[in-house]
């Protein structure tokens, strides 16, 4: 048997083998109906991959891309929006509504700088933008309320500014940092006098937070002038040595400036038996900061000023039976901790009031302020108390 | 190879009947021998050839490319009876029967004699169809698609997943078998 002989056999099944005559032909109708109901069915359930293209563009495509300009449209509204709101709100000057929004604008953009150099050097510039801005609002009326809203700004921006200036300390020595220290120092004692020259027009109702900014002024002051003498130890530059010791010979004269004022203030009225021991001690540390001076050695010369500072402090410092007195001074706070929250506040170079509450402008300068109650305050000052802060007269 | 213009399929994809009873009438005799031989009864056979023409519908109206609709409908049809198998109760092993049922049918219709010159054809018919029943699955398969339903090797190698030197490899020995066996029972 021959492969052609069974393949032939093989193809001659086909012809014997095969569907019964009109059977095909019933299967067809029955398959074509089926069809339909199958189609019927794609209608209702239409799937995108079986719709031509130009369905499946509009259906699929142009759907979600017509979104697309909206959206865009929606998020460049909100941009336009957000960057008007920030240009208008970065030039509101204060009693704006927008000038909460320009101090967290301008708070932000400090934060968003990596360096702490340049973090510094811009709370430096946004505290003294603070003190124009002071001293603009008090020349149009000094009780109003937008000075309570730029004092508080202030407040808290000196306090940054004083930790922030405390990295200079760690810094690398360039020259150009040097300059930026003197102008802290210089812009932080012009905030300090600002603050102090603007407490004396101001209602008694402000003096707390007058007080509050004076003492942050001074404490920058200090640290810049610390951060000032480390830096220039460090670089042994003749030059900026010879300008520390002139700044420390101003602060110098400022703690002179006030133990006067405390001799001044205590002898005549001789109300109080304070040891005089302080006042010796805060003239031997001047003493000893002016030989240390002589020597070129600022930081001993600092060592001692900071030493009078403290002295002066405690010197300054008295108790109200029932009260608890905040005395500020040049160079210190201290934090009220009295139940009734009516904290007076002492400041030994401004005005003085008698124990009524009332102000005597013509006494030596010494301060007692009444901060938010005026009338309560004066009413919960003891007529007779125990003791009296030195060189104060209650 | 049958033909088919393009357009048949993409009004198939359309969702066209019309297009669909074309391709019935010119596939559907062959798939109907093709499962004949597999599968003895005569209403499973044409649910059977319905099912394959209605999954190649859904199929095409899905967007499925096809490059060749035969091989195609010949592979459905495969897998079709395949399935119809596995469902089956009367045989959990899916083995595909060989319809020798077939043969005896062909006989009670013909009324063949003896003396009828068909007789020989019909004798040498029933040889072959036994004898493929006898031979293992992949030899018939082969055997049935490329002598009986006339399939290019290209088409087979597509139906059975297969290379086409594969095909070919397994062809010859296919022949061969049924050659052998064909002989050997005429020797007997």
């Amino acid at each position: 048997m021959q492969n052609s002989e069974v393949v032939q056999s093989l193809r001659n099944l086909r012809y014997h083998f095969g569907a019964q005559p009109g059977s095909l032909v019933l299967l067809r109708e029955k398959i074509l109906q089926e069809a339909d109901s199958i189609n019927s069915v794609r209608r209702i359930h239409i799937s995108p991959t079986r719709q031509d293209v130009s369905v499946f563009w509009k259906s699929q495509v142009l759907v979600h891309f017509r979104i697309v300009p909206q959206v865009a449209a929606a998020l460049a509204l909100v941009v336009v929006i957000v960057g008007v709101g920030s240009a208008v709100a970065l030039r509101a000057k204060p009693g704006s509504p927008f000038y909460k929004m320009r101090v967290a604008l301008e708070d932000t953009s400090v934060a968003l700088y990596p360096q702490h150099a340049t973090r510094a050097a811009l709370e430096i510039e946004l505290f003294d933008k603070g003190v124009r801005e002071l001293k603009e609002v008090s020349e149009d009326d000094i009780s109003s309320p937008t000075v309570f809203a730029v004092l508080d700004t202030l407040d808290e921006r000196l306090l940054k500014a004083n930790e922030r200036i405390r990295t200079y300390t760690q810094a690398q020595l360039d020259p150009r940092l040097f300059s930026t220290i003197i102008s802290a120092t210089n812009k932080a004692i012009n905030a300090h006098t600002t603050l102090k020259s603007l407490q004396e027009s101001a209602p008694i109702a402000m003096q707390s937070k007058f007080n509050k900014a004076i003492a942050a002024s001074s404490r920058l002051k200090l640290t810049a002038l610390q951060v000032l003498v480390t830096y220039t130890d460090r670089s042994n530059d003749a030059n900026a040595q010879e300008v520390v010791a002139e700044k420390l010979l101003e602060e110098i004269a400022a703690v002179k400036t006030s133990v006067t004022s405390l001799k001044g203030v205590r002898e005549p009225e001789g109300v109080t038996e304070e040891p005089e021991d302080n006042v010796k001690i805060i003239e031997n540390a001047i003493s000893g900061a002016e030989v240390a001076l002589r020597e070129g050695k600022l930081s001993i010369a600092l060592d001692r000023i900071l030493e009078s500072a403290e002295i002066l402090e405690s010197a300054s410092i008295g108790r109200v039976e029932g009260e608890s007195i905040e005395i500020v001074g040049n160079l210190q706070s201290v934090t009220s901790t009295n139940e009734s929250s009516t904290p007076l506040v002492v400041d030994n170079d401004n005005e003085r009031l008698d124990s009524s509450g009332n102000s005597d402008t013509s006494a030596p300068a010494s301060t007692v302020s009444l901060p938010t109650k005026t009338e309560e305050n004066i009413e919960q000052t003891p007529k007779e108390p125990p003791e009296y802060p030195v060189g104060f007269d209650l | 190879m049958h033909r088919i213009p393009d357009s048949l399929i993409e009004r198939m994809q359309q969702g066209d009947r019309e297009a669909l009873g074309e391709i019935y009438d010119i596939f559907a005799p062959s798939l109907y021998r093709y499962i004949s031989f597999r599968i003895s009864h005569v209403q499973d056979r044409e649910d059977t050839l319905s099912n394959v023409f209605l999954r190649v519908f859904e199929s095409i109206a899905k967007g499925v490319k096809i490059s060749n609709i035969r091989a195609f409908l010949y592979q459905s049809t495969r897998n079709a009876i395949i399935d119809y198998y596995r469902e089956s109760t009367r045989n959990a092993a899916v083995v595909i029967e060989w319809n020798e049922e077939l043969l005896q049918n062909e006989q009670r219709n013909g009324s063949l004699s003896h003396s009828s010159p068909l007789f020989d054809a019909t004798m040498q018919n029933e040889l072959i169809v036994r004898e493929l029943g006898r031979l293992k699955d992949e030899y018939r398969e082969i055997l049935l698609l490329r002598y009986i339903e006339d399939l290019e090797i290209a088409e087979i190698a597509e139906i059975m997943q297969k290379s086409s030197v594969a095909i070919r490899v397994t062809l010859h020995r296919a022949l061969k078998a049924l050659k052998k066996q064909m002989e050997r029972t005429i020797n007997i």
